[in-house]
């Protein structure tokens, strides 16, 4: 018994001690090298893809976002039975049987089958289980309004790096960088615990929000895609700007790309010509240089210049009207009507070194930054290099190119009072937290020219639109105040002017004693219509003046009430069909006497109060249910007349 | 004193298999929420595309929609 008992304890013992020693060894002794082991078997990395930050609209609209989406990606070397697996994929994908083979014969590691599939068809094709084809996730840009804002917004290339615009410029910012994080799996592979939720986000790319407003966007680029195609322009451009701030509310380019399908067109439409391309402006400078001639007191908008009839001799150089001829007039004849040899006399006046200085003052001759790709600082040769009759050339725009931009600029500097305002086309920059990194404030360059000046060019520039050269872009409701441009196009191979063709330009700004926009449109060798800046380009700035101020809510000031309902009375428009028989009862009004305006639209009551517009107080909209006054009662001098509306219900 | 040890060796295996199992649970949830994740920016993508000012326009224009008339617009101060 006891040798029995001293036999089993020794085993115990034996094979205790056996296991303590093992477990010493794998838990001391081996154990560095056993956890390192381990950690490779049950840890493992895994890779975010970095997403790409979005763009967007002043307002928050999407312009410009990525999304991973699966792509099937083949080994031909690796697949076996390939005319059965072609087959099947052919099938899948909806590709033709040949070109299936020919790719899964070529001679390759890798290749794409297709790029973007569905990720149900992606599942399929996973479960088929072939050796060789693998479903691999790749990221791709979506700009879901198609052409607008393309040639600004630019696009994105093969691995997820702009090519153009601001998918380029600020290529770094959005593309955000790769991350790893450390997973742990079980002996299956199936992943156990993820830590470090949302580490994901630092993979992403910053958002870019953009100063552009959509709806401006759109319809300044639908009416310049309209004009031009009717004038057959080769190219076009237009630009809204604050000139309060010198935010770019649109840029709109003629003629238009998708950016979702880039690669089916050609490069040169690609192009922001807003911003890259230089041209000779013609009669839009004028504004420029007369109000540098009257800062710098070598003219006054009364003092007279001689029109010579249309016709200038000067120096060897014979200085032409186009169109009209003109007599003796004044300097703000000259800018109503633009009278080019007017202008040449002033700019002889001003000479050269001070005609130069104005340009770079205006800010022309050197880069905007405005925060887009390709900005040109415009071209002019030095003064030294001017013909003697340079000034007077330069006067009404010739022998400088410049920018649309450096043009909208220059001008949004007329609209504010004088100050020429650093252009900006991004807002602000937002990480994916939502921190604000970069925020854009307006800022003033400098004070180009006085108060008094500028009221006095403002003053000549309403004339333009009111019986001048840009009557096509009058208003009804609001006063606008413009300037035209017909800039002769030279050879680039003889440096001579071509004898028919022309840039056809026209700024504007609105409203004309405190603008809220200035536009300007730019149009390179119309063909049909006209190839006058007045013509053709003015009506495409009436067009979207007309509709942007009502988007933006810019009251037109207290006469256009009247004006208003003096036109609708003019015109017999319906103002409200259920107004209507509420007005067949009403008996005609007495002035001074409140009348029954139960039932009335807004527009009705104000036609019927038009001499107290001033002391209306509007609440509500819809049709009226409440007066102060009773109908019947006089009306006192200075009396709030209350008027509440509701919608008919 | 044996049984203390063992009811202590007993729960921490049980929290440990526990939080295994939260583990897996997770992943399972993660993998949910990245396909649901994708799939809501797509529809966003969708609902931009749709709510695209060309389309609007276009439709707009089919249903006879006109922008008003000069005139016909009132701007009224709040």
């Amino acid at each position: 018994m006891k040798v029995r008992i001293l036999i089993v304890f020794s085993l115990i013992f034996i094979f205790g001690g056996l296991l303590l020693i093992k477990a010493f060894y794998l838990q001391v002794i081996d154990a560095p090298q056993l956890r390192k082991m381990a950690d490779v078997q049950f840890h493992t990395k895994i890779y975010f893809t970095p997403k790409r930050g979005n763009i967007y609209s002043a307002n928050g609209g999407l312009l410009a976002t990525s999304i991973n989406e699966d792509g099937i990606a083949i080994d031909p070397l690796m697949i076996k039975h390939k005319y059965k697996v072609s087959k099947e994929l052919s099938q899948l994908l909806n590709i033709k049987l040949e070109k299936v083979i020919s790719k899964l014969n070529l001679n390759l590691q890798f290749t794409w089958l297709k790029k973007k599939v569905s990720s149900k068809t992606a599942d399929k094709i996973e479960n088929l289980g072939i050796d060789g084809i693998s479903i691999v996730k790749q990221p791709v840009r979506y700009y879901p309004d198609g052409d607008i804002l393309a040639h600004v917004l630019g696009f994105v290339g093969i691995n997820d790096n702009g090519l153009s615009g601001i998918e380029y410029k600020y290529n770094k910012i959005l593309k955000g960088n790769e991350k790893a994080l450390q997973i742990m799996h079980d002996g299956l592979g199936q992943d156990i615990f993820i830590r470090g939720f949302g580490l994901e986000k630092e993979t992403h790319g910053d958002n870019i929000y953009l100063t552009i407003n959509k709806k401006l966007q759109y319809i300044t680029e639908h009416y310049l895609d309209k004009e031009a195609k009717a004038a057959d322009s080769r190219g076009a451009f237009a630009i809204i700007m604050n000139p309060n701030t010198g935010a770019i509310l649109a840029m709109a380019d003629y003629p238009a790309f998708n950016p979702n399908y880039y690669w089916k067109y050609k490069p040169r439409y690609w192009r922001n010509r807003a911003v890259t391309d230089d041209f000779e402006p013609g009669s839009t400078m004028k504004p420029f240089i007369i109000s540098g001639a009257m800062q710098d007191g070598v003219i006054k908008p009364t003092t007279i210049v001689n029109g010579h009839h249309g016709a200038y001799y000067i120096d060897g150089i014979t200085v032409h009207d186009v169109g009209t001829s003109f007599g003796h007039m004044n300097i703000n004849q000259l800018i109503e009507y633009s009278c080019n040899v007017c202008a040449c006399q002033v700019g002889m006046k001003l000479g050269k070194e001070r005609l130069y200085y104005w340009l770079k003052r205006w800010g022309f001759l050197s880069k905007p930054h405005a925060g887009l790709l390709g900005e040109s600082s415009g071209i002019d040769r030095p003064v030294s290099k001017w013909s003697h009759v340079g000034s007077c050339e330069e006067a009404f725009g010739q022998g400088a190119a410049i920018t649309g931009l450096q043009e909208i600029t220059a001008l949004s500097a007329i609209a504010n009072g004088g100050f020429l305002m650093k252009p900006y086309i991004i807002k602000k920059i937002v990480n994916p937290y939502g921190k604000v990194l970069f925020i854009s404030k307006p800022k003033v360059i400098r004070r180009v020219i006085n108060s008094k000046t500028d009221r006095e060019m403002k003053y000549m520039m309403r004339l333009v639109v009111k019986g001048g050269t840009g009557q096509y872009c009058k208003l009804i409701d609001y006063k606008v105040s413009g300037k035209t441009g017909t800039g002769q196009i030279a050879d680039p191979k003889t440096g001579k002017y071509y004898k028919n063709l022309y840039t056809a330009s026209f700024m504007a700004f609105v409203p004309y004693k405190h603008p809220k926009l200035a536009m300007l449109v730019v149009q390179e060798k119309p063909l049909k219509i006209s190839y006058y800046g007045g013509a053709v380009s003015a009506p495409v700035v009436r067009e979207v003046f007309k509709r942007a101020l009502n988007i933006l809510n810019i009251f037109p000031g207290n006469k256009a009430y009247k004006k208003q309902v003096h036109i609708m009375s003019l015109n017999n428009l319906p103002i409200a069909a259920n107004s209507v028989k509420n007005n067949i009862n009403k008996k005609i009004h007495k002035i001074g006497i409140m009348p029954n305006l139960h039932g009335d639209t807004i527009l009705s009551a104000i036609k019927d109060l038009v001499e107290y517009d001033k002391n209306i107080t509007i609440k509500g909209t819809g049709f009226l249910y409440y007066q102060n006054i009773k109908p019947g009662t006089k009306i006192k001098k200075n009396q709030v007349i209350l008027l509440k509306f509701k919608p008919l219900l | 004193m044996i049984f203390i040890i063992s009811l202590t060796g007993i729960f921490y295996v049980w929290t440990n298999m526990e939080s295994m199992k939260l583990g897996y649970e997770i992943s399972k949830l993660e993998t949910i929420k990245a396909k649901l994740v994708h799939k809501n920016k797509k529809l966003l993508i969708v609902k931009a595309s749709l709510a695209s000012p060309s389309r609007i326009y276009k439709i707009a224009k089919k249903l006879g929609f006109v922008y008003p008339k000069e005139g016909e617009v009132v701007m009224i101060h709040e």
